[in-house]
């Protein structure tokens, strides 16, 4: 399956870009998904430890779906 | 209006706030944040960024919540996006209620929690150099 990742401020910066298409087994988690983005860029890590959302909602499910669109987010500063 | 908005261009309070009062309207409490240039160091701009579609989706939950929880006529959240120049306007609160209590205490509480949760970032530019602003809550 195929899921979706978006990278904002200064996680894209490292990223060196603001998606990415991740190609998964189906019923991947998103551990698996943080291991995959890990290993393809190697000035990401610590994912982890970061907000994630699942299609625009802070994730509380672990276990992803195909075109899921998977967000990681630095701590928040609007305003 | 829209009650909720993630924009580039400038906003009116005072067009704002004539769209907001009506025959019930006892106080209209503003909020407005603005670009600091003094500081440790010089800020000469503000670069705002967000997820576009997930920020807006917060901003409309975080209004309810407000509104229902303080009891108000109606809330604005307006914030703006891109580059912003010390002076410039970066968002606004507008808590629109039958008294003063409501709407300050609604005000405070939507700025607050916008800053906690609201995935919008900004990346503060001096005269040598830039870097993200990151809190953590």
């Amino acid at each position: 399956m195929r899921v979706r990742v978006l990278f904002f401020a200064s996680i894209r910066e490292r990223a060196g870009r603001g998606e990415m298409i991740v190609n998964l087994e189906d019923g991947a988690t998103l551990g698996q998904l943080v291991e995959v983005v890990e290993r393809e860029i190697s000035a990401v890590q610590g994912l982890d430890d970061m907000m994630i959302s699942i299609n625009g909602r802070l994730a509380d499910d672990d276990v992803l779906r195909e075109g899921d669109e998977v967000a990681f987010l630095p701590p928040v500063s609007g305003g | 209006m829209d009650k909720v908005e993630l924009i580039e261009r400038d906003f009116s309070i005072d067009e704002v706030c004539s769209a907001l009062r009506t025959d019930g309207t006892g106080a209209i409490v503003t909020f407005l944040g603005v670009v600091r240039g003094a500081g440790e160091r010089r800020v000469i701009r503000l670069e705002f960024e967000a997820y576009k579609e997930m920020a807006v989706s917060e901003m409309r939950k975080l209004r309810e919540e407000a509104i229902r929880r303080f009891g108000l006529e109606d809330l604005v959240i307006i914030h703006r996006l891109g580059p912003l120049d010390a002076g410039e306007s970066i968002v606004l609160i507008a808590a629109v209620g039958g008294h003063r209590e409501e709407c300050f205490d609604a005000a405070r509480f939507t700025i607050d929690r916008l800053k906690e949760l609201v995935p919008i970032w900004k990346k503060e530019v001096y005269e040598d150099g830039k870097e993200w602003v990151e809190v953590r809550h």
